[in-house]
């Protein structure tokens, strides 16, 4: 059991490394737009065109299939990157879709602890503002999870949130006082090896998030986390434990 | 009395005589009488080898400027079978482009000048009058 749940958020890695899209980018000069978009689960080709030609303009593929092209000016606007007043769009149009698409999935190759502390924390302030559903927390340590005590009691009392912390290496952790904070602390080693957070948007289905991250020798982080409804399930149903300690 | 070719005097520094391999004025002009024949013979101009894929790739981002907007998969589908189908068989035929259909390898054939010239004007001349935006 206690493999078969490593592989459980080793799948939520995989499933996103095999829906990870190429881009072609053609643009007579490459900017910045390959350094924005290196966070994401995009692997990225520049090919030059000749100026005087077509504005610069990315296709999108997965698997080999074409799956959308878009001007990189309506990229731009549509995440705020752009001088530009950032574009009104249609949230029906062919456009939005594809770009939806495009950045839906985000791996980052390589995140410091810090970064992906901030990640996690603006994943917890999503689940506060929505204010109910379910949150399962994963910590690799008693002494990662120490600092953010405070946070999650608050997170509990403040809110109809159904909150699981998890905690790994078998340390003893006091159980937290709100009834609706539960502590898992017996499946240890495999949580040990990743660092998760999964909501599942609660009342709001679009809100619910997953986060999977794996520590390298080197101390960076890499991980994937994803808005993906379909892929949020998955991670809900792969989660190391059910019953907390009490 | 008006010498005959003085209205052609600004081509007078063509090799007229020795154009060779050259598509018939009907086969050339055919050729240009379409806008994404028109661009994909500029693109050669600076890009003399690439592939259908890549055609593909830049005339669905090209009409994305004339469409102002994006484009799926059908679109793509459309422009690949057209490109497959039509426009390239179509140079071919004029010996202004190789075509590969195993390997889909397309290679400008590199025509004398006064072609050329013709195939930016023809770029230039419908970016003028098409109203390109920018």
């Amino acid at each position: 059991m206690a493999s078969d749940d490593a592989a459980g958020l080793r799948a939520i890695l995989d499933a996103a490394e095999r829906r990870r899209k190429s881009v072609t980018y053609y643009a007579p000069e490459a900017g910045d737009l390959i350094e924005r978009l290196d966070t994401r689960n995009l692997d990225v080709e520049f090919r030059a065109i000749p100026p005087r030609g077509p504005e610069p303009f990315l296709i999108v593929r997965a698997g080999g299939q074409f799956r959308g092209a878009m001007p990189v000016e309506a990229l731009r606007e549509h995440v705020g990157w752009s001088r530009n007043r950032r574009g009104e769009m249609d949230e029906h149009s062919e456009a939005y879709a594809i770009i939806v698409e495009l950045l839906d999935d985000t791996v980052f190759a390589s995140l410091s602890k810090r970064q992906l502390l901030l990640t996690v924390r603006e994943f917890e302030d999503r689940a506060w503002r929505v204010g109910n559903g379910v949150l399962h927390t994963g910590f690799q340590s008693a002494t990662a999870f120490a600092p953010q005590r405070g946070l999650y009691r608050e997170l509990a009392a403040e809110t109809a949130l159904d909150v699981h912390i998890y905690v790994a290496d078998g340390e003893r952790v006091e159980p937290l006082d709100e009834p609706n904070a539960t502590l898992h602390t017996e499946p240890a080693e495999e949580i040990g090896r990743y660092w998760f957070l999964v909501f599942d948007g609660g009342e709001e289905r679009e809100q619910g998030v997953a986060l999977v991250a794996e520590q390298r020798p080197d101390e960076t982080f890499r991980g994937v986390w994803t808005y993906d409804p379909d892929l949020v399930d998955r991670a809900l149903s792969l989660l190391p434990s059910v019953d907390g300690d009490r | 009395m008006i010498d005959d070719d003085s209205a052609l005097s600004e081509y007078e520094g063509y090799d007229w005589e020795s154009l060779s391999g050259v598509p018939s004025p009907d086969a050339l002009f055919r050729v240009l009488s379409h806008r994404r024949r028109r661009r994909i013979l500029w693109f050669l101009l600076e890009r003399p080898e690439t592939t259908v894929g890549e055609l593909a790739d830049i005339l669905v981002g090209w009409e994305l400027d004339d469409e102002d907007g994006t484009a799926g998969p059908d679109k793509h589908e459309r422009v690949l079978v057209a490109l497959h189908h039509n426009h390239l068989p179509m140079l071919a035929e004029s010996d202004l482009v190789e075509y590969d259909i195993e390997t889909g390898a397309v290679r400008f054939s590199s025509p004398p000048e006064p072609i050329t010239v013709l195939i930016k004007f023809s770029y230039q001349y419908e970016r003028a009058v098409a109203g390109r935006r920018t």
